[in-house]
């Protein structure tokens, strides 16, 4: 047992293996993605190790494998599940296919700050009527992400590289936000997946409803706290109006 | 009990004398809060050196029970401790970081008994991860070769005793507790059960004590959330045979909780300030839509002003934050480079896989990722070791 919020290696196995809601909401996210899970980033860009995620059972037995050698009750780093940015597999629903823009504000000193900058580029975001959705790193960043099905064919798929620098930069100059993280302009990029475990701190990378993001708390990620939503990712009722204005400002974009 | 003040060892400065029936505790708030003195019927079980001191590089053997916040030494083994007296108690306090550390001591009058509420409290914007181990170091009436130790493993009790300087072990505690017996004296600690990851036993080659050390890997604290345990140290007459027999009895009176940390009773170091409070006005503008520059203008612009301002006034913290945590772990690496005769054993790492060829990279800015480096460390992103190697990498250009 550790003191405070510390997970146990078995602690980590039952919350991947036991908790079927964690486990459905990893598959739901995973679909036509290819995952990894790691504890350390050496682990997240290595090929080999990348494959779909298919079964509860592979999640478990993944999870069990990255624990594997060691030595602690409370594990030095935890199993993360990554995945790409980028839905592409044959079993995906062709018109979630396409890539995500994900908006990393990378403050890692301070919480409090990255999420203050976070709110510059929701505050953008709302003002163009763009839907979005926002999850935590697990560690100090949110994670602001607009669903490939937000975008035209052509923007989600090949042109997506240029079009998404475009609108990262927008997206910094106009919100003046801080710490922008440019590298999600490759299609090839991996993020935490939703509901998993950060690997430093055992705090999940949970999703955070619009509503609650001013409030959030890191314990809100402390994965006994964390309440399952399944449909987190699924825009597809929310109204869309906005993003043709969003990326037709973002796309003139000249620069800062 | 009793509890008094004066300079009984002639340090300059004054220690505590908490005394119940036989037993006697002594402490030095001045340096890091730590046991100078733990005796029963005038038998002291602690390596008594305080004043005196020895100097292992920035790290100086007091002897005595100190703590270690984030691995040994960590932060606060030499630190001034503020300290008072409550009715019944003695607590003590210090900041490691934003993270309040806060001891409070009573003697039982009904055992010989010494029990320690321990509380960690984080008034940090940020989780914080850390080690903590309760560091004695064992000399009864000043000799540590007849001392021996016992612990709790795999279904039996562990028992061994001097072998020569340098022999270090760590054992995985079955139950809550480990003890050293010198003749008919007995010296237990005990926590609630699952708290101890390891136990270290150890025989520094000063080969002047015994460590037998319990160890939380893993204290992890949300902000503004508080974890705290009990902790008992029974000195008295007994056998390792009482030991299990005195935790059984206890073990309903100790505790581990996880709560919602206290208002601070002191302002933190370099204390963050409040949250900026966002002009209201500011949010129904901006959910108008596009048109939001024009017609929130002076609202935005002020709340701009007030962010650049606590960004501003926070990235100065910050800064201040990270030349205290070079210090520290300038100071932590050195000192356990010199002490520890090797680290806990951990797998060796993966070697990195190839990376794809990546754009060409501007040029590095080494204070940049210095900084990165030591924030990491701050955030218990990286160990003290790892903060080292990746320094000593950027020291040499790599």
């Amino acid at each position: 047992m550790p003191l405070g919020y510390a997970l146990t290696a078995s602690q980590v196995v039952q919350y991947y293996a036991e908790r079927e809601d964690v486990q459905r909401a990893l598959l739901a996210y995973g679909v036509g993605r290819r995952a990894v899970v790691g504890t350390d980033p050496g682990v997240f860009g290595r090929h080999d190790l990348q494959a779909p995620l298919t079964s509860p059972a592979q999640i478990a037995a993944w999870a069990k494998s990255a624990l594997d050698g060691q030595i602690s009750a409370v594990p030095r780093k935890y199993p993360a599940f990554h995945a790409t940015i980028t839905r592409s597999a044959a079993n995906a629903d062709p018109s979630l296919c396409g890539t995500d823009l994900v908006i990393e504000v990378d403050v890692k000193p301070n919480h409090k700050d990255a999420f203050r900058q976070g709110r510059k580029v929701l505050d953008l975001l709302d003002s163009y009527g763009v839907p979005y959705r926002v999850k935590f790193s697990g560690n100090s960043s949110p994670h602001i992400i607009l669903p490939a099905e937000l975008f035209p064919p052509d923007i989600r798929g090949h042109r997506f590289g240029g079009a998404a620098r475009k609108m990262l930069d927008f997206i910094a100059a106009r919100s003046g936000a801080a710490g922008i993280d440019a590298s999600f302009a490759s299609p090839d990029h991996f993020l935490r997946m939703p509901y998993s475990l950060n690997e430093h701190t055992g705090l999940v990378s949970v999703p955070i409803p619009k509503d609650q993001y001013n409030d959030f708390r890191l314990e809100m990620a402390e994965a006994h706290n964390v309440v399952v939503d399944d449909s987190w990712m699924d825009v597809s009722n929310e109204p869309r109006d906005g993003v043709k204005a969003f990326l037709a400002a973002a796309l003139a974009f000249g620069g800062r | 009990m009793e509890v008094r003040q004066a300079d009984l060892l002639g340090a300059g400065s004054n220690q505590i004398a908490m005394e119940a029936g036989k037993l006697r505790v002594l402490i030095a708030p001045q340096v890091g809060g730590r046991l100078v003195e733990l005796s029963y019927d005038g038998t002291n079980v602690l390596h008594a050196l305080y004043p005196r001191s020895v100097a292992f590089g920035p790290y100086a053997e007091y002897g005595g029970l100190e703590e270690h916040v984030g691995g040994a030494p960590g932060t606060l083994w030499n630190a001034p401790w503020r300290w008072e007296a409550l009715d019944d108690r003695v607590t003590l306090s210090a900041y490691s970081g934003r993270t309040l550390v806060r001891k409070s001591l009573r003697i039982r009058e009904d055992l010989p008994l010494l029990q320690v509420e321990y509380e960690f409290s984080n008034y940090s914007v940020n989780f914080c991860r850390f080690t903590f181990g309760i560091h004695p170091e064992i000399a009864v009436r000043g000799d540590h070769r007849t001392v021996r130790f016992h612990a709790p493993v795999d279904g039996r009790v562990e028992s061994g005793g001097y072998t020569g300087p340098g022999f270090r072990k760590y054992v995985t505690p079955e139950q809550g507790w480990c003890a050293a017996t010198a003749e008919d004296l007995l010296f237990a600690q005990m926590l609630p059960n699952g708290v101890a990851d390891s136990i270290e036993i150890y025989y520094p080659r000063v080969d002047t004590h015994l460590v037998l050390e319990p160890i939380i890997f893993g204290v992890g604290l949300s902000p503004q959330k508080m974890a705290r345990f009990t902790y008992a140290a029974y000195l008295g007459p007994g056998s390792e045979r009482d030991a299990a027999e005195i935790y059984a009895q206890l073990q309903p009176e100790l505790h581990a909780e996880y709560v919602a940390a206290p208002p601070a009773p002191e302002p933190p170091p370099d204390a963050e300030r409040p949250e900026p409070r966002r002009p209201a006005q500011v949010h129904v503008d901006f959910d108008l839509g596009g048109g939001v520059h024009a017609v929130a203008g002076q609202a935005v612009l002020h709340a701009q002003q007030e962010a650049m301002r606590v960004v501003q006034e926070e990235m100065e913290n910050v800064q201040r934050e990270i030349e205290q945590a070079v210090r520290e772990a300038e100071h932590e690496w050195a000192a356990t480079q010199r002490i520890w005769q090797g680290p806990i054993p951990e797998p060796p790492e993966p070697p990195a896989p190839p990376q794809p060829p990546a754009p060409p990279a501007p040029p590095r800015n080494l204070r940049q990722e210095r900084m990165r480096v030591l924030e990491g460390l701050a955030q218990g992103v990286y160990t003290v070791e790892e903060a080292a190697e990746l320094l000593a990498k950027l020291a040499d250009g790599a």
